[in-house]
């Protein structure tokens, strides 16, 4: 895996996010909690993990998705990278 | 008084050597189709007395379909045309809802005959071969089964002509019932809206048991004009339909033109007779139809109706460009109201049912009262669908009531996500559906059916990545396009779509299938959220 991949895959969240919020003036960093910030709804939120699935040819698992760290954007993008690169 | 039959003969009179009919490579004049629904009327007046007279066919050429309206036109008896593909039980529990006691069939429907006839040993339906009524000997003349035409002056032109068996959205039979007076002032009301004159030749690709086929036989034939008759649709055989028998004017269901998106315009030069297409909710593009009328010169109507109402509402050629989102203003003597679920108007721009009241509504719903009166809120007929109608008058089509997607307590219409994903070249045909969900209530799923090129005929890697590429530029388009809570939560890619047997998408059997699947559909969403 890559810096690379995952400063990629990290933007990709980041402007998600940034596209889907319906908060105003917010900023979005790999540090942002999407889901403890209020940053997107359940819809926005689902729609994102199949964005991603869709997007970047892998599967997310419901059990990697119960791990907490991964409503947040650089431990999601980490984790997506490497299965890019797996 | 038989007002349709009436107007047949006042145009066989005048145009009797004309083309009526074309069918695959067999013509027949107008005089010939008057002569042998003249005979077939002669015949069925001595079958049965008057109040009992109703007709159901088994037909699918369309000189037996016509040939035998006609007849059952003359002598004021009611006409039930029937679905083949129905099985014995369904047939004979839609025969028996309209008080059927003759069934004419063709040939080819001889052993599904067979079959209803071990149904109905006790009942008091008489079965004739369609080949056998032209000569059938009027044996033993009773006085039960006088002659229909002694009888003719008890009924009026406001009685059941037609009764449609429609099976509506609850899978329950709906019959449909429409008077002579009714079907000539439809058929008026497409010369009026298209510009149809005795000139013309009219493509009728459905079935006459749908109320599409009903019209484009009505539409020509009362004219004057000539109906050609395309028995099995595929583009293929639909464009040289048109190129053969120089067609000049069209009325499609949508799925027939989803189909022929393509071959349109790559057959322009073979179309050159189409003078104008009609379609109803179809959501083709401005583009395209701009690219129509550049290549082939041919107008493009859209239009909304019902069986119950017919046509409502119409978008002139003129008003494509501005109206495009929506399905044109109210045709002349047509009122239109916009009802919230307490059936209270509702103002500009807000969206409820459609509420249409018009001269051309329908009689009833056979024998079935309070359906038919739970069907109007005063004088206006509920159509069960959605739509909002603007303040420049102009009706805008949403959605079937029963076909919303309630997900999360938001109420989803699955048409305005077909109209952005279609925007997409690789789509042939969408259907956009919801299925159960525990957590959601439902979730959307997008069903595609791919253009030719992009189709995976196997199962190669390269299919499947071509697959994968599609479907990340379908939510790319969706998430560029739609509100989080309208995207497709998945995307399945078929080869078609099931058709009901009026050629419209069988949501119903799609949601059926998916739902089989028994999937965990919002288990991520639960991982993510709700550990």
């Amino acid at each position: 895996m890559t810096s690379t991949l995952t400063n990629k895959v990290q933007q990709f969240i980041i402007e998600y996010i940034e596209d889907n919020t319906a908060l105003d003036n917010v900023t979005v960093n790999e540090a942002s909690n999407f889901v403890n910030e209020q940053l997107l709804d359940s819809f926005a939120t689902l729609s994102m993990i199949m964005t991603l699935e869709s997007e970047f040819s892998i599967k997310l698992s419901t059990a990697e998705l119960t791990d907490e760290k991964m409503r947040v954007v650089g431990f999601l993008a980490e984790s997506v990278a490497r299965k890019i690169s797996a | 008084m038989s007002v349709v039959f009436q107007a047949f003969k006042e145009s066989a009179l005048r145009f009797s050597d004309k083309t009526a009919i074309i069918s695959g490579d067999n013509t027949t004049s107008y005089q010939t189709l008057l002569e042998l629904s003249e005979l077939w009327s002669d015949k069925l007046s001595h079958l049965a007395a008057p109040n009992l007279a109703k007709v159901a066919f088994l037909a699918e050429e369309a000189l037996n379909t016509a040939a035998l309206s006609l007849a059952v036109a003359k002598i004021s008896a009611t006409c039930i045309p029937t679905n083949p593909q129905l099985t014995a039980t369904q047939l004979i529990d839609g025969w028996h809802a309209t008080d059927v006691n003759i069934v004419l069939f063709e040939p080819e429907f001889s052993n599904k005959i067979k079959q209803c006839q071990t149904l109905t040993s006790n009942q008091n339906i008489e079965f004739i071969g369609i080949d056998d009524l032209s000569t059938l000997e009027i044996k033993n003349a009773d006085s039960s089964k006088k002659p229909l035409t002694q009888f003719s002056n008890i009924k009026t032109a406001n009685d059941n002509f037609i009764i449609t068996l429609s099976s509506g959205s609850t899978g329950l039979p709906k019959p449909i019932a429409i008077s002579q007076q009714c079907k000539l002032l439809r058929a008026q009301q497409s010369w009026q809206l298209y510009n149809i004159t005795s000139e013309d030749s009219i493509l009728c690709a459905s079935p006459f048991f749908h109320s599409l086929g009903q019209r484009l036989f009505f539409v020509p034939l009362l004219l004057g004009a000539t109906l050609v008759q395309l028995k099995q649709f595929t583009p293929q055989a639909w464009i040289a339909a048109v190129e053969r028998f120089k067609v000049s004017k069209v009325i499609s269901v949508s799925s027939h033109l989803y189909a022929l998106k393509d071959e349109l315009l790559s057959n322009a030069t073979q179309l050159s007779s189409l003078k104008t297409i009609v379609t109803s909710s179809a959501p083709i593009d401005n583009h395209f139809k701009e690219q129509l009328f550049q290549s082939i010169g041919c107008d493009f109507h859209e239009m909304y109706g019902a069986t119950e109402v017919a046509t409502a509402t119409n978008l002139f050629p003129e008003y494509s460009q501005q109206k495009h989102t929506t399905v044109g203003s109210p045709c002349p003597n047509v009122s239109i109201k916009i009802l919230s679920d307490d059936k209270t108007e509702l103002p500009a721009d807000h969206i409820g049912e459609i509420a249409v009241k018009s001269p051309l509504v329908f009689n009833e719903y056979y024998q079935k009262d309070e359906l038919t009166k739970a069907a109007f809120s005063q004088d206006y007929f509920l159509t069960g669908d959605l739509g909002k109608i603007g303040s420049d008058g102009f009706l805008s089509y949403v959605g079937r009531k029963k076909d919303i997607i309630i997900s999360g307590g938001i109420n989803i219409y699955p048409k305005d996500i077909e109209t952005a994903l279609t925007q997409h070249s690789s789509l042939k045909e969408l259907a956009v559906i919801g299925v159960d969900d525990e957590f959601l209530g439902e979730v959307i799923l997008a069903i595609c059916v791919l253009e030719d090129e992009n189709r995976s005929q196997n199962e190669t890697i390269e299919a499947s990545e071509k697959l994968k590429q599609i479907e990340r530029e379908l939510r790319r388009l969706a998430n560029k396009n739609l509100a989080p809570f309208q995207r497709p939560l998945k995307y399945y890619f078929n080869k078609s779509l099931p058709l009901t047997a009026s050629g419209k998408i069988s949501k119903l059997e799609l949601r059926a299938h998916y739902n089989k699947l028994g999937e965990d559909w919002s288990a991520p969403l639960r991982a993510m959220l709700y550990r």
